[in-house]
């Protein structure tokens, strides 16, 4: 049920009101899902609402064949102030929302929203982000895993997604969500599906129906689900992510879909100038392997990132792509 | 002086982005020390870049009249992050990127990545020592000071010294400075002071003017200029700050915070230095009082504020005021 987590008065006019939803009893196995921390990810958003309505439908009854086991909490918005304009970040302090946990207590507006959302969530023992693709990119439906042992690796399986990914150590990861969901000792899940700005339903189809295989798998929905039936996934360490650069700047006209399989040498797409049209180059697939990241804004630079290829070669477990 | 690029990529439209150094060097044999300045890694902080320009028009007119005087190497970078300078925003506005969210070893292949590796790379290899140079962000006005991360202190300390900025404050670690570019130098053993000076989108001469001097002093002190040049005076010993000697206001209410006391002023405990109020109702919500005798060091300068918000910080006075 939708429950008030944070009450700001604002200097102008109605409080800033943060919410949470929350089922199930409260000594259950906890799963915490999040999503809006960028103002211009609506994937997430999208998928935070029909999963909250799922949950509502079961709690009262309408939906009838299950039963909620677990602790489970739903925020569907964080960065406020951001989703009021649009935008990835809030321009009166230019702060990336997934760059400020753990927050502060008492603290500028931001930093408070991230303590909230540490505070109400610690008590989990399973975090899941939903989140699109960065800025000017379009992602394949996927799961990134922090520190992913056998044990995350077999939950991230129960999500459903064919593709699992490593997200590589740097050091700003320790001011990420999911990162401090991981150091909280949370298993700590990002599930990436499409691009900012856009709602895209078949994305968030996939992203409902894994977040509930994950809660029947896990036992916080019942009948929980048979442990045969989880799909399998190619899960990608991070040295076998192949990012694709251009060698000129231009305009990148993409050839191909992101979430597709393609052969080392394929055509991944053009580079033409901008004045004349001209081609400039085509751009290759490095290696054989999946693209999980596609450019979707057609203006490059010089060396610029126009897609990431996972490497077939390397990949742990069923290669579905064939 | 030898201008080279560090930094180069093609732009679609035209003009390349590039990111130049300055080079002074010694005038005989190998430099006795290597001293890099750094400024504009967020592209909204202007006194660093006033800052570089006084020294890049000392060190010529030292280098044209009395080459012999460099013993050592001085290395300017004046805008290290030309993609935001050129547009007065603290983030590289294509990716909302912050430059200072991405030094230290970083997996990723995106272009902010590509030059905050690049830059850092580079000041790496030519450096000995550096100094990277910020003003502040949008809300708050600052005293110039060289913040030094505890850790840092023992190594640090006597070489912000030789700066005699105002003040030197010591201060906890957080996860926010482990992708600063000034903490993944220390980490290197590059010894490097960070500046925090005024506020962004501004310039102050006469401060900037002092800065100067002091830089000079650090020159002759590390032994890269042989003498002070002409007009450059003794300047006053910094006082040092440590952790539990700064004391913060914070705002208590959402309102307009309207200062009634200045930069730089001594204050007294409970002294009144503004108020927050509400312009849509007309009441004064609250009166802002010191949070110790002391220093004023920082002062908000944007007046919306939301509860929490930091609004002035002050170095506490070590002996009890007269």
């Amino acid at each position: 049920m939708k429950q008030e987590i944070l009450h700001i008065p604002t200097p102008f006019g109605e409080p800033l009101v943060l919410y949470k939803n929350r089922w199930g009893p409260l000594d259950g196995e906890g799963l915490s899902i999040v999503s809006g921390l960028q103002g211009d990810r609506l994937n997430g958003m999208m998928v935070a609402s029909r999963l909250s309505r799922f949950l509502n439908d079961i709690e009262s009854g309408r939906e009838t064949g299950y039963q909620i086991r677990g602790n489970i909490q739903i925020f569907p918005i964080v960065n406020y102030k951001a989703w009021e304009t649009g935008n990835p970040v809030w321009n009166f302090d230019s702060q990336d929302v997934d760059l400020t946990f753990p927050g502060m207590e008492v603290g500028e507006l931001t930093e408070t929203i991230c303590n909230t959302v540490i505070r109400h969530t610690a008590e989990s023992d399973y975090g899941i982000v939903v989140q699109s693709a960065e800025k000017h990119y379009d992602d394949a439906p996927h799961v990134q895993l922090i520190e992913p042992n056998r044990k995350r690796r077999n939950l991230a399986r129960s999500l459903g997604l064919a593709v699992g990914r490593e997200v590589s150590e740097n050091p700003a990861l320790v001011l990420n969500l999911a990162k401090r969901w991981d150091l909280m000792g949370l298993h700590p899940f990002i599930l990436s599906a499409g691009k900012p700005q856009t709602y895209q339903p078949q994305y968030c189809d996939l992203l409902v129906d894994g977040i509930v295989n994950f809660m029947r798998s896990q036992g916080l929905l019942t009948p929980t689900r048979e442990k045969g039936s989880q799909r399998e996934m190619a899960f990608f360490d991070a040295e076998h992510e192949c990012p694709v650069l251009t060698r000129e700047a231009g305009l990148f006209y993409s050839e191909i879909e992101v979430g597709t399989a393609v052969d080392k040498g394929q055509k991944l797409g053009e580079v033409r100038d901008l004045y004349e049209g001209g081609l400039l180059e085509e751009v290759p697939a490095p290696e054989k392997g999946f693209v999980v990241t596609l450019r979707e804004y057609p203006m490059v630079h010089e060396q610029e990132c126009v897609a990431v290829v996972l490497r077939e070669n390397h990949r742990r477990g069923f290669w579905p792509f064939g | 002086m030898k201008t080279q690029t560090l930094f180069s990529r093609n732009s679609p439209l035209g003009a390349p982005l590039k990111v130049i150094r300055q080079t002074f060097s010694a005038h005989q044999g190998k430099p006795a020390r290597r001293l890099s300045f750094v400024s504009g890694l967020h592209g909204d902080e202007m006194e660093g870049l006033y800052l570089c320009h006084r020294l890049i028009q000392a060190l010529r007119r030292i280098k044209d009249t009395r080459p012999e005087e460099f013993l050592g190497e001085v290395h300017v970078y004046p805008a290290a992050n030309p993609a935001a300078l050129n547009h007065g925003t603290r983030l590289w506005p294509f990716y909302g990127s912050d430059m200072n969210r991405m030094m230290g070893p970083h997996p990723g292949k995106s272009l902010p990545v590509q030059l905050a590796q690049e830059v850092f790379d580079d000041i790496q290899e030519h450096s000995d020592m550096a100094v990277d140079i910020h003003a502040s962000n949008l809300h708050l006005n600052e005293l110039p000071q060289i913040r030094i991360i505890e850790e840092f202190g023992e190594e640090l300390l006597p070489l912000a010294r030789q700066t005699h900025t105002g003040i030197i404050w010591i201060h906890p670690m957080a996860g926010v400075f482990e992708s600063t570019l000034g903490y993944n130098l220390n980490k290197l053993g590059i010894p490097t002071l960070v500046i925090e000076t005024g506020i962004c989108l501004r310039i102050e001469p006469e401060t900037v003017d002092r800065l100067f001097q002091g830089m000079m002093h650090l020159l002759v002190e590390q032994g890269v200029l042989a003498s002070l040049p002409e007009g450059i005076p003794p300047l006053p010993a910094s006082r040092v700050v440590y952790p539990g000697e700064v004391a913060q206001a914070c705002a208590k209410h959402s309102g307009l915070f309207i200062s009634r006391a200045h930069l730089g002023q001594p204050v007294s405990e409970d002294e009144i230095i503004g108020q927050v109020v509400d312009p849509v109702a007309g009441v004064v919500l609250e009166q802002v009082t010191a949070p110790g005798a002391g220093l004023l060091f920082t002062l908000r300068e944007q007046p919306v504020v939301h509860a929490g918000a930091l609004l002035a910080r002050v170095a506490r006075d070590l002996e009890p005021r007269p």
